[in-house]
C-alpha cells in the first residue's frame, strides 16, 4: 500500500491556492475534468508528452525521486514505471484531494510514498532526482524562492532538480496574446516565468551546475539543476 | 508534403469556421415567432407617470404615459356580402388595424399578500396561462392567480377547495386590480373595478360593457343612432385609418345608439363596435373617472377615482388616512390582455406615510395635481412564471426568493426586461451556446494544431 501521510507541521491550504486555483485543483469535479492525459495535452498545446518525455529523461532506475506536487495527467503513473525494483518515489502535495487522488490512479505500490505537504517543505530526505512540472508557475514569487530553494536542498551529491514550466516566448510566437491572456484571466503568478530565469529564484545558483532548454518556440522551459558529485 | 496538406486543412478549418462565426455573429435569434405567441416589442421598456390625491372620502389615481397613435377602438363588427364579421379585440401583439384598445392597470394590496410587495405582478403568474408559448387554447380564459389559491401553485387546476378560498379571501389573501380601458369603459367616463385571487376577475355586479353581437341573428344588436351620430354605421377604412377620432361618435350606448335596423341597405365595410357601453352595477362599479379621458399631444391623461372605503372589503382594499399600500401597474399600448403589456416593479404607496408614491391630501372633492409626477418606469415582461422563478433549476435567484430578497434589491427593470425576453428564447439560446462552443473548440484545436505544425518546422530549420 501506498504511505500517505500528513507531514509533520503541514499547514492549512495555502491562500493562494484556495483564492486563485479552487476551481482547477480543489473539487471533485476539477479532477473528473482535467485529469485526463488528453485534457493537460490539450492545455499545453499539444506539449504535455514531449515535455514528460522530457522530465522523464532525467529518471535513471533505482534511483530516489522526490515529485513535487502532483500533476494531472500520467506523468506520475510513467515515472513510477521508471523506477524499476529499487527506485523510490515520494510525492508531496498540499493538498489531500490531490494526494487522495493520486493515491486511486497509482494503486498499491511499496515503492512510492505520497506526503501532504507544502512544496517548500518536503521533509528532509535526500532525493538523486526532484521533479518540479509546472508548479513554479502557479506560485507566489516568494514561494517560488522557496520552492526552488527546496528542490535544490533535497538533491544529493550528483543529483539533478528538473523544472519544466513556461518561459517566455518569442516575440512572434502566434499563442503569445494567448498566453498572455491566459494568464492575466487565470493564472496571476505565471508572468513572472516571463520575466525571470528558474535560476535567479534560488538562494545559491552558484553551488548547481545549470541547464536550460526551450521548446516550442520558447513557450516552454526544461532547466536542469545539478549538484556538484 | 503531409505537413503541407495538415498545415492547410487546419487552416481552411480555421478559416470556415471563423467565416461561420462572422456569419452568424449578430444575426441574431430573439426574432417573433407567432407560431409560439412570441411578439417582441421594438422598446422593451417606457415610462409611466403617476400621481395620487384623496381627501379623506375618495381616492383619485392620475396615469401620464406616451401613445403615438390612441386605440378607441377595441372589437367591431364589419360588414361583408351579407356577413357581420368580427374584426379586432385579441391579438398578437400590437394590433396592425388599431383595433385593439389601450389600457391601464394597477394592482393594490395593503400588505396583506406578503410576496406582493416584493415581486408585484410575478406571483399571479402561475402555469399554463393562456397565450403563454405552448399552452394549449382552452374554451376558458386561464387568468391571473394567486400561488396561494392552489394547493401546487404550479397546477393552474389544483384549485384550493371553496371553504379554503374564502378563508383566504376573508384574510385579505387577493390583489385588487383596477383597470382602464380607452374602447369599453373611457367613452362613458368609467373604469373597471376586479381582483386577482384565485383568478382574475371583476368585482360583483356588472362591468362597463356587453356585448353588441346577437350570435342566433348573427347581426348587431344596436347600431348607431343616425339622428345623434349622423350615421348608422362607422367605415372600416376610416376606423383603421384612425380618421375616426374623439370629435366623432365613435362608441354605442344609451345616449348614441338604437336598436339594429336589418332591413337597412348595409354595405361592405359598414363598421359597428362590438361592445355596447352601460352603466356598472354593484361592486365592480366602485373605479370611475371625473371625466372620460381624452389622448393629447402624444400622451394619454387617465385619472380613476374610487371611494376610499368601498364597503367591499371581500374584493377590494380599503384606503385609509395614515395606511401604506402596494401598487404595482401595467400599460398596454394597442394590445390584449394577457400578455403584450408593460408593467412595473411593486411600488409603495403612502397616504399621509412616507412611500415611494405620495398621496396628496386634498380639499373635499378636489384632488390635487399640484406636487409632481413619480416616475414609474415600465417594461416588457415576457413570459416568465412564478414556477420558474421559484424553481433553482431555471432561475439562479430562486434561494434569494425563498429567503424574500425583494426583486428590486436584485434587479433593475431594463435586467427584467432583458431576462423576460431571454427567458422566451431559452431553448434557443442555449442551442447557440451549444453551437458557439464547439466553433470556439474547433478554432483553439485548429490554432494548436496550426501553431504546432510551424513549431516543427521551425525547429528542423533550425537544425
Amino acid at each position: 500500500m501506498n504511505l500517505i501521510a500528513q507531514a509533520p507541521g503541514a499547514s492549512a491550504l495555502p491562500d493562494y491556492l484556495e483564492r486563485y486555483y479552487w476551481w482547477a485543483y480543489l473539487r471533485p469535479a476539477s479532477l473528473r475534468v482535467f485529469d485526463h492525459p488528453a485534457v493537460v495535452s490539450a492545455i499545453l498545446w499539444g506539449q504535455y508528452r514531449g515535455l514528460c518525455d522530457a522530465a522523464l529523461g532525467a529518471v535513471q532506475p533505482g534511483k530516489r525521486v522526490l515529485q513535487l506536487a502532483c500533476v494531472y495527467g500520467d506523468l506520475t503513473p510513467r515515472l513510477r514505471d521508471r523506477l524499476g525494483p529499487k527506485g523510490r518515489l515520494e510525492v508531496v502535495d498540499v493538498a489531500p484531494i490531490q494526494i487522495d487522488n493520486l493515491a486511486a490512479k497509482l494503486g498499491h505500490d511499496p515503492r512510492v510514498a505520497l506526503w501532504v505537504a507544502d512544496a517548500a517543505a518536503p521533509g528532509t530526505s535526500r532525493f538523486d532526482t526532484v521533479l518540479c512540472f509546472f508548479l513554479l508557475h502557479e506560485l507566489p514569487d516568494g514561494h517560488k524562492r522557496r520552492v526552488v530553494d527546496a528542490a535544490l536542498d533535497r538533491l544529493a551529491p550528483g543529483g539533478r532538480a528538473v523544472f519544466v514550466d513556461y518561459a517566455r516566448p518569442m516575440r512572434w510566437h502566434p499563442l503569445r496574446p494567448v498566453m498572455r491572456a491566459v494568464f492575466a484571466l487565470l493564472e496571476p503568478f505565471a508572468a513572472a516565468m516571463w520575466r525571470r530565469d528558474i535560476r535567479s529564484f534560488s538562494s545559491t545558483p552558484e553551488r548547481f551546475s545549470w541547464r536550460e532548454k526551450r521548446t516550442f518556440g520558447g513557450l516552454y522551459q526544461i532547466v536542469v539543476a545539478e549538484r556538484p558529485g | 508534403m503531409r505537413r503541407t496538406t495538415y498545415l492547410a486543412a487546419s487552416a481552411a478549418i480555421f478559416t470556415g469556421l471563423l467565416v461561420a462565426a462572422w456569419v452568424t455573429h449578430g444575426t441574431g435569434i430573439v426574432k417573433d415567432d407567432p407560431e409560439r405567441n412570441i411578439v417582441i416589442p421594438d422598446e422593451l421598456t417606457s415610462e409611466l407617470q403617476v400621481k395620487v390625491a384623496y381627501d379623506g372620502e375618495d381616492i383619485w389615481f392620475r396615469y401620464r404615459w406616451p401613445v403615438e397613435r390612441p386605440a378607441i377602438f377595441n372589437d367591431v363588427l364589419v360588414y361583408n356580402d351579407g356577413k357581420w364579421e368580427k374584426r379586432g379585440g385579441e391579438a398578437l401583439g400590437p394590433n396592425p388595424d388599431f383595433l385593439t384598445e389601450d389600457r391601464v392597470a394597477m394592482m393594490i394590496d395593503d400588505g396583506s399578500v406578503p410576496l406582493f410587495s416584493r415581486y408585484g405582478g410575478y406571483i399571479t403568474i402561475g402555469e399554463g396561462l393562456t397565450t403563454f408559448t405552448g399552452v394549449p387554447e382552452t374554451d376558458e380564459e386561464r387568468t391571473k392567480y394567486l400561488p396561494s389559491s392552489r394547493t401546487d401553485p404550479n397546477d393552474f387546476d389544483a384549485v384550493k377547495p371553496q371553504s379554503d378560498l374564502e378563508k383566504l379571501r376573508a384574510a385579505g389573501q387577493f390583489i385588487d386590480l383596477w383597470q382602464w380601458r380607452s374602447s369599453r369603459s373611457n367613452p362613458i367616463g368609467l373604469g373597471d373595478d376586479g381582483f386577482v385571487a384565485e383568478a382574475r376577475e371583476g368585482d360583483e355586479g356588472t362591468g362597463p360593457y356587453t356585448t353588441n353581437f346577437d350570435k342566433e341573428a348573427g347581426q348587431p344588436k344596436y347600431m348607431f343612432n343616425p339622428e345623434v351620430a349622423g350615421y348608422r354605421a362607422l367605415k372600416i377604412d376610416e376606423v383603421v385609418s384612425g380618421k375616426v377620432g374623439f370629435n366623432d361618435t365613435y362608441y354605442l350606448s344609451a345616449e348614441t345608439a338604437v336598436p339594429f335596423d336589418p332591413g337597412y341597405a348595409w354595405k361592405n365595410g359598414d363598421t359597428i363596435p362590438r361592445r355596447f357601453l352601460r352603466p356598472e352595477a354593484g361592486s365592480r362599479g366602485d373605479v370611475v373617472q371625473p371625466a372620460a379621458a381624452r389622448w393629447r399631444n402624444g400622451f394619454w391623461d387617465v385619472t380613476l377615482q374610487r371611494k376610499m372605503d368601498t364597503g367591499n372589503p371581500l374584493d377590494d382594499k380599503i384606503f385609509r388616512d395614515g395606511g401604506s399600500y402596494d401598487v404595482a401597474f401595467a400599460v398596454f399600448r394597442n394590445a390584449s390582455t394577457m400578455r403584450w403589456h408593460y408593467i412595473s416593479l411593486p411600488a409603495s404607496l403612502g397616504l399621509g406615510e412616507p412611500a415611494q408614491i405620495n398621496a396628496k391630501f386634498s380639499e373635499p372633492g378636489k384632488p390635487d395635481w399640484t406636487g409632481p409626477w413619480t416616475e414609474v418606469e415600465i417594461y416588457y415582461p415576457g413570459q416568465i412564471t412564478w414556477g420558474q422563478l421559484t424553481d433553482a433549476r431555471v432561475h439562479p435567484g430562486a434561494d434569494r426568493i425563498a429567503q424574500r430578497v425583494p426583486v428590486a434589491a436584485r434587479h433593475t427593470e431594463e435586467q427584467l426586461a432583458l431576462y423576460g425576453v431571454q427567458m422566451e428564447f431559452a431553448d434557443e439560446i442555449k442551442r447557440q451556446w451549444i453551437w458557439t462552443l464547439i466553433a470556439s473548440l474547433g478554432l483553439i484545436v485548429a490554432l494548436g494544431i496550426s501553431v504546432n505544425l510551424l513549431m516543427r518546422r521551425k525547429e528542423e530549420e533550425s537544425r
